[in-house]
């Protein structure tokens, strides 16, 4: 997103946007509901269940991993449909003409937005994945199942797990300036998300180890590719920059062109 | 001053604006008219930068819109009062546009106070009126100061004391030098403000002229004669090359004879004669007038008048 200077006062101008924007906060605290909640439910299933757990299934536990399996995914989308309306939601309500009245340079908004709604995913997405492990951890603790960052790979996993939510708010927000319709835009990420390593187990592991759910998978996972069908954190890392990239430079080059 | 070039707009096959060129000229309120779909509002984004034309161009102050910086202080612009956030607070609104160029906190309470929208800056404008609407987008245009000013039907949806709010606004700024162009669609309403007339008529600059001149040579203007002897002074008024019409009342409109040798014949005859008035021709006659002879089919000036109250 170099080459074009964002001017103080049009980052100003689309924070005081975003933080006034009431989806923020429902999105935040949903987000983080959604992600403490379901992942404690499901690991005070898993110690409940512990004692009665094959030795197959104890083997393949990853403590990080399975906090992150459920309840996040909420986070994930929820950050994305919040990504996608930051820009859609100016083009529904026509909000943008008077956005680019005000800064015909196009590029110097979507830069803004960029990085107000990256630095805020940012720091939800961390806290909420550091609150889940921590969560986590307290409640493996139980059964001495409980890691601490220090051990192999955990601080990689869990920042990697909060640095995805931006990665896909900032694909959803590509997104929306490409498509322009909230609904539209936000089906579209969903089916990029969910539907894209599907579609693509077809064509071999090796392509479908490239579509974001993978990537998501290995980086929340202290194992990394060492289980089926998942890609190595650096693959998993390559995937994620080249999907936003290509979307971020689509959206960057669109925005400029198209009539409003 | 606004410059438009030989603008031209094309959507595949359709021309929605068509070779337009004109000059808006700074110290006075020029109207823009024109039925819906005439393209108005198509020219004025695309001399806000918003739509790229297809050939020509438009200049505001000389220069291109894209290439301002920060362009607040110099171009206001009101195209669509409904374009708002609807869950943002007023003052919210106004504080993020002001960020974007550089302008103090300062100026939101100075135009929110102009704009009389003190009292609800802290709500949401969601809830607002059309009228308040139009009222926010008028102060978000003023934010800057600006010295051109681009309003593209403003006074929708406002109460008469809000009309009045806007047309002396127009007015003074005007009178303070500023470039103020305005489409608009309630003729009595622009006779009042404008001094200009740009008219468009199927993508088509038609008229370019001075508001009383426009009138002028656009309407006819006639003599309203009331008689208790109407047939027998049409006949003899028809007989000297008048042209009279019967108004529903039963009074005669007269037109193409002088005022006053309409009364000298009423007196040669010996006709009484209760009421000689002369009548003005209106703006929205001289409009409808020059947009009938430009429509291929005729509804479309009644439709563009009826829509727009």
């Amino acid at each position: 997103m170099s080459g074009f200077p964002v001017p103080r006062g049009v980052l100003v101008a689309e924070w005081i946007k975003l933080r006034t924007l009431r989806s923020t906060y429902w999105t935040a605290v949903f987000a983080a509901v959604a992600a403490l909640g379901l992942g404690a439910f499901d690991l005070g299933n898993l110690v409940a269940d512990w004692d009665g757990m094959s030795a197959e299934k104890r083997a393949v536990f990853d403590p990080v991993r399975f906090g992150f399996s459920g309840g996040y995914y909420v986070v994930v989308l929820a950050a994305g449909t919040l990504g996608v309306l930051v820009s859609s939601s100016e083009y529904g309500s026509g909000l943008i003409r008077t956005t680019f009245t005000a800064v015909p340079r196009r590029r110097r908004v979507f830069a803004a937005k960029v990085l107000v709604t990256g630095v805020v995913t940012l720091v939800m997405g961390e806290a909420i994945a550091f609150g889940t492990f921590f969560l986590g951890q307290a409640i493996l603790a139980d059964k001495h199942l409980d890691v601490g960052l220090g051990a192999p790979h955990v601080l990689r996993a869990v920042v990697a797990t909060g640095a995805f939510v931006t990665v896909i708010a900032l694909i959803g927000l590509a997104l929306g300036t490409i498509v322009r319709h909230s609904a539209g835009a936000i089906a579209g990420l969903f089916g990029l998300f969910f539907v894209a390593p599907m579609l693509t187990e077809a064509a071999g592991d090796g392509v479908r180890r490239g579509t974001l759910q993978p990537a998501f998978q290995a980086l929340s996972s202290t194992t990394g590719a060492a289980e089926a069908g998942r890609p190595s954190t650096v693959t998993a890392v390559v995937a994620c920059l080249v999907w936003l990239g290509v979307a971020l430079a689509v959206a960057a080059w669109s925005i400029e062109r198209r009539d409003v | 001053m606004i410059e438009v070039r030989g603008l031209t707009k094309r959507y595949g096959a359709r021309v929605a604006v068509d070779d337009v060129t004109f000059t808006v000229e700074p110290g006075r309120v020029t109207g823009f008219l024109g039925p819906n779909g005439a393209g108005k509002s198509t020219v004025m984004r695309m001399i806000l930068g918003l739509a790229a034309p297809s050939a020509g161009h438009a200049r505001i102050e000389g220069r291109p819109y894209r290439s301002f910086d920060r362009p607040l202080c110099r171009v206001g612009a009101l195209l669509d009062a409904g374009a708002v956030p609807g869950g943002r607070a007023a003052y919210h609104h106004l504080a993020s546009i002001a960020a974007s160029n550089d302008l103090p906190r300062s100026r939101v309470d100075e135009v929110l106070v102009r704009a009389g929208l003190r009292d609800v800056a802290r709500r949401r404008v969601g809830g607002f009126s059309l009228g308040m609407k139009q009222r926010l987008g008028i102060a978000a245009a003023l934010l800057g100061e600006p010295g051109v000013l681009l309003f593209d039907e403003p006074v929708n949806g406002l109460d008469p004391d809000g009309v009045r709010w806007i047309r002396t606004l127009m007015r003074d700024l005007a009178a303070e030098g500023r470039t103020v162009f305005v489409a608009g669609h309630l003729m009595s309403e622009m006779a009042l403000t404008a001094d200009h007339v740009i008219v468009l008529g199927r993508g088509r600059v038609i008229v370019d002229t001075g508001m009383a001149e426009f009138i002028r040579t656009g309407s006819r203007g006639d003599v309203l004669v009331r008689s208790p002897h109407g047939a027998e002074l049409a006949r003899v008024l028809t007989g000297h090359g008048a042209t009279v019409t019967a108004e529903p009342d039963g009074a005669l409109a007269v037109a193409d004879l002088a005022f006053a040798r309409i009364g000298e014949l009423a007196a040669a005859h010996g006709l009484v004669v209760h009421e000689l008035g002369a009548r003005q021709g209106s703006l929205e006659e001289a409009y409808l007038r020059i947009i009938g002879d430009e429509t291929d089919h005729r509804a479309v000036g009644a439709i563009g008048e009826g829509a727009g109250a």
